[in-house]
């Protein structure tokens, strides 16, 4: 008879434990009971992207998951990704390339996109498209985007520390 | 925006799993994916008393829970095989191409590291591409129960807009793909409204020694209150050699006799007829183009 549970679980490396109502959203725990705010509310049902965060280093829909489920779970938002205060190598590039107007994509862009540079694969221009074709934009017109992301996954296969650009799901560089 | 208040279990073993369907079964739901479920419930569309969260089902020796398995003349897939597994599986690209192409199309990569082939399957979407290639390729679905089994097929497992034969105490708990012979070509177009098709055709071309056509397997997403079967179609192509007219001809019967399209805000019945039309002829192009790069 549970419609509350005990959950354990450790979001950018720190550890929580909290009670939770089963129906809580794992966004509206983040973003609430924990206060991350950067992970977004967008459409709640999936299919703008903006809620997305990393749970064992895959890319999720915040929105479509239950606080309840990411019991013993690891969780990577949007503030994992610096370390001390350093951005890291995919939002300096998207720092430079101007890949955010209004910002409020740019989270869950961020995320995705980190799957990818952490997997490591070679792709081309339209493979990230179609990569990406699960977040949506409505500023930049997604080019500086593009241009952002493939600037770091073309560098993960030309520079000799490729490894630091991977972030785990204690957060911050692995390196 | 937020789901509404439900009772939620998650039974780590099959028998629990069935027990608790048996229980709730006619207020409950399964959780899987979710991917599905959880916009319902977001937005109240669906109010179940209870969810059943099946993701911490552990496999025991009468199923596989979610490795792709695979026999000589078969796949296998479990309650809880993620649509990208299935999509990057090199298994499921050898064995079975015309899937591993479709899933490419289902959500968005995001979507799918949580998203079951099973879910999909008894979510019951007949503009969804598994509902369509699990269709033509005539999957068996096995149904389990506290009290039994049952095997059914397509046709009887698919009766309408999001409306499948899954009793509310039953379990979607494994589903077999037959495997591509060694004279069969493929093909698979869509036009993609993410998160879903608009419409979708795939073909399945298998020829005899002599070159023919000895069986088409050929049908569409998006047209209908479930995927639908060109059956007209595949009679138009079987024990004939298949060219250009042919295909124009064959796709034609598909798009104007097998098919039961509506008018939304969306398209128009018309325009998701030219749509299925366009799309099923260059899905049987692309079959003989493959079987032809086979010889």
């Amino acid at each position: 008879m549970a419609t509350t549970k005990d959950i354990r679980l450790k979001v950018n490396g720190v550890e929580y434990a909290r009670s939770v109502d089963v129906r809580t959203l794992l966004l509206d725990f983040i973003r609430e009971e924990l206060q991350l705010t950067g992970t977004h509310a967008g459409c709640e049902h999936g299919v703008c992207g903006a809620c997305t965060v990393l749970l064992n280093g895959k890319s999720v829909r915040s929105c479509l998951l239950l606080a309840a489920q990411v019991d013993r779970e690891e969780v990577l938002t949007v503030e994992g990704l610096a370390t001390n205060g350093q951005l890291s190598k995919l939002q300096n590039a998207f720092w430079n390339h101007h890949a955010l107007q209004c910002g409020f994509c740019t989270p869950g862009f961020l995320m995705t996109a980190q799957e990818l540079i952490n997997k490591g694969e070679e792709m081309g221009e339209e493979d990230l498209r179609e990569a990406l074709a699960g977040n949506l934009c409505r500023c930049t017109g997604y080019q500086t985007i593009i241009e952002a992301v493939l600037e770091v996954l073309s560098s993960k296969f030309l520079s000799a520390d490729a490894e630091s650009d991977s972030i785990d799901s204690t957060g911050g560089s692995s390196a | 925006m937020k789901p509404p208040p439900f009772e939620y279990f998650e039974p780590t073993d099959l028998e629990e799993a069935l027990q608790l369907l048996r229980e709730y079964g006619d207020d409950g739901v399964i959780l899987a994916g979710g991917q599905s479920l959880l916009p319902l419930l977001n937005f109240r569309l669906t109010q179940p008393e209870v969810l059943i969260d099946i993701n911490r089902l552990e496999s025991n020796s009468s199923l596989e829970v979610s490795h792709i398995q695979s026999t000589q003349s078969e796949l296998r897939f479990g309650p809880l095989t993620r649509q990208r597994e299935l999509e990057v599986s090199s298994l499921v690209r050898k064995s079975c191409p015309l899937l591993s192409e479709a899933a490419r199309y289902v959500g968005n990569p995001t979507i799918r590291n949580r998203g079951t082939f099973a879910g999909s399957l008894a979510h019951g979407d007949p503009a969804g591409e598994f509902p369509l290639i699990a269709t033509i390729l005539g999957a068996e679905m096995l149904l389990l129960s506290e009290t039994g089994s049952r095997r059914l097929t397509p046709e009887e497992f698919f009766l309408g807009h999001l409306s499948t034969a899954l009793d509310g105490y039953e379990l979607l708990a494994q589903i077999h793909i037959p495997c591509s012979e060694a004279l069969t070509g493929w093909g698979f177009h869509e036009l993609d409204v993410t998160p879903r098709a608009l419409v979708a055709a795939a073909a399945q071309v298998t020829l005899d020694q002599e070159g023919k056509c000895s069986e088409a397997r050929l049908g569409f997403a998006g047209m209908g209150p479930v995927p639908m079967r060109a059956r007209k179609a595949e009679t138009l192509l079987e024990g004939q050699r298949i060219d250009k007219a042919i295909i124009l001809e064959a796709a034609h019967v598909a798009a104007i006799q097998e098919v039961d399209p509506i008018s939304d805000e969306v398209a128009s019945a018309s325009y998701r007829t030219a749509l299925a039309e366009t799309f099923l002829a260059r899905a049987i192009r692309d079959a003989m183009a493959r079987l032809e790069e086979r010889h």
